[in-house]
């Protein structure tokens, strides 16, 4: 009897413990809920185009870890030579098209990652009578590349979402403009509201 | 003192033959041949490459004189015919100067060096993205082989300084540029000599 006993505790903390550890998995959300967001980045780079500024816009959830985000850049550049970067536009239930997908993975660190670039996603750039250049939706991390979206200072009033994500690029005419496919890296200090939190 | 005088007259002797052999040594270098004589080349198909941007033309030539008992051949190069760089319209213009030379160094290898004297250059244009330039002097930038046998003379630059303008699709402000190509020549007496 006191043998059966001891087994259903052990049983017990077992079930805990497991539940533990999956309520800690599941913890990280991405706060305030159900507002709007834009992150503004100065200088950011993506697949080897230059941009004098870049924005991330979207509409956070309800206690959700994700958030889908739209990419815009200006005043771009390709090889010294002046370029239009165009990226689709949000669409669908929590812009789950066209965009990037954020996702927060350990909060007590502010660790996140792009984890895809989700369906009808494309960023194209043109560079006249020389190539073109394409980023559409894929998974992420591709294999062995890197892929970090941090906030770094968290509530602070320097709050910066630092995005590193490797991607796979493909490219059209001339070789001058890199492979036919090839990783390139979408890099920038995005300048994040202060109230944008990855919680426990 | 006839001993001595006799022990130093063949140390003389000896010193003199010595100088001499030194002296014939160093006049042994190798030299074209024949002399004064026009030379020609052509190759079909040359690349040049700087920093991993390719030109391609349809063909190139080598043109000048063998000197007199000269190591040193000095020729003009010159591309013809449609270059492209990474499919897009190129243009290779060299100076009309007698400015590569090759510097010939081993008689039994036929093999030597080259350098690119002053009035060297060589400007590929990719049309509407950049400009790659070559120029004089340098020295040492490549090696090079004549096959006696076939007349081909093969030319291997390998570290030539060069510059680019406009975009950096074409690479670097400055960096390496490297041609490598086999030059049919003529006249086919055309020799690296002792």
């Amino acid at each position: 009897m006191k043998a059966r006993s001891r087994c259903s505790l052990l049983l017990l903390v077992t079930v805990l413990g497991a539940a533990g550890v999956v309520a800690s998995a599941q913890a990280q959300t991405i706060s305030p809920d159900d507002s709007d967001v834009l992150f503004v980045a100065q200088d950011p780079t993506f697949g080897g185009v230059t941009c004098e500024t870049g924005t991330l816009e979207g509409r956070t959830g309800i206690d959700e870890d994700y958030l889908n985000l739209e990419l815009e850049f200006s005043g771009c550049s390709f090889g010294g030579m002046g370029v239009t970067l165009e990226c689709s536009h949000a669409s669908g239930p929590e812009n789950e098209f066209g965009t990037a997908r954020l996702r927060a993975l350990v909060a007590t660190t502010n660790n996140g990652e792009v984890d895809r670039f989700n369906e009808d996603f494309l960023c194209f750039v043109a560079v006249p009578g020389i190539c073109t250049l394409s980023v559409a939706e894929q998974e992420l991390p591709i294999s062995g590349g890197v892929n970090a979206a941090d906030l770094l200072d968290e509530g602070g009033s320097n709050a910066d979402l630092d995005v590193q994500v490797d991607m796979l690029v493909t490219r059209t005419g001339s070789p001058l403009c890199g492979p036919m496919t090839g990783v390139s890296t979408w890099a920038g200090f995005y300048q994040a509201d202060p109230s944008f939190r990855f919680d426990p | 003192m006839k001993g001595t005088m006799l022990r130093c007259g063949v140390l003389l002797a000896v010193a003199l033959m010595a100088s001499a052999a030194i002296a014939a040594g160093a006049q042994a270098q190798a030299v074209w041949s024949p002399d004064n004589t026009w030379v020609f080349g052509n190759s079909g198909d040359p690349v040049l490459a700087y920093e991993g941007t390719t030109v391609s033309c349809d063909s190139s030539t080598l043109s000048g004189a063998t000197g007199v008992s000269s190591p040193n051949l000095d020729l003009e190069q010159q591309f013809f015919g449609n270059c492209a760089a990474g499919g897009l319209d190129a243009t290779v213009d060299c100076a009309e100067a007698d400015a590569l030379r090759l510097v010939a160094l081993d008689p039994v290898d036929n093999t030597g060096t080259v350098d690119l004297k002053p009035g060297y250059s060589c400007i590929v244009t990719v049309t509407g993205v950049c400009t790659i330039s070559v120029a004089g002097p340098q020295s040492d930038v490549g090696v090079f082989v004549l096959d006696e046998a076939t007349d081909v003379l093969t030319i291997d630059v390998a570290n030539a300084a060069a510059t680019r303008s406009g975009s950096s699709l074409c690479g670097p402000a400055s960096g390496t540029a490297v041609f490598a190509d086999d030059y049919l020549m003529s006249p086919s007496e055309l020799a690296i000599v002792p």
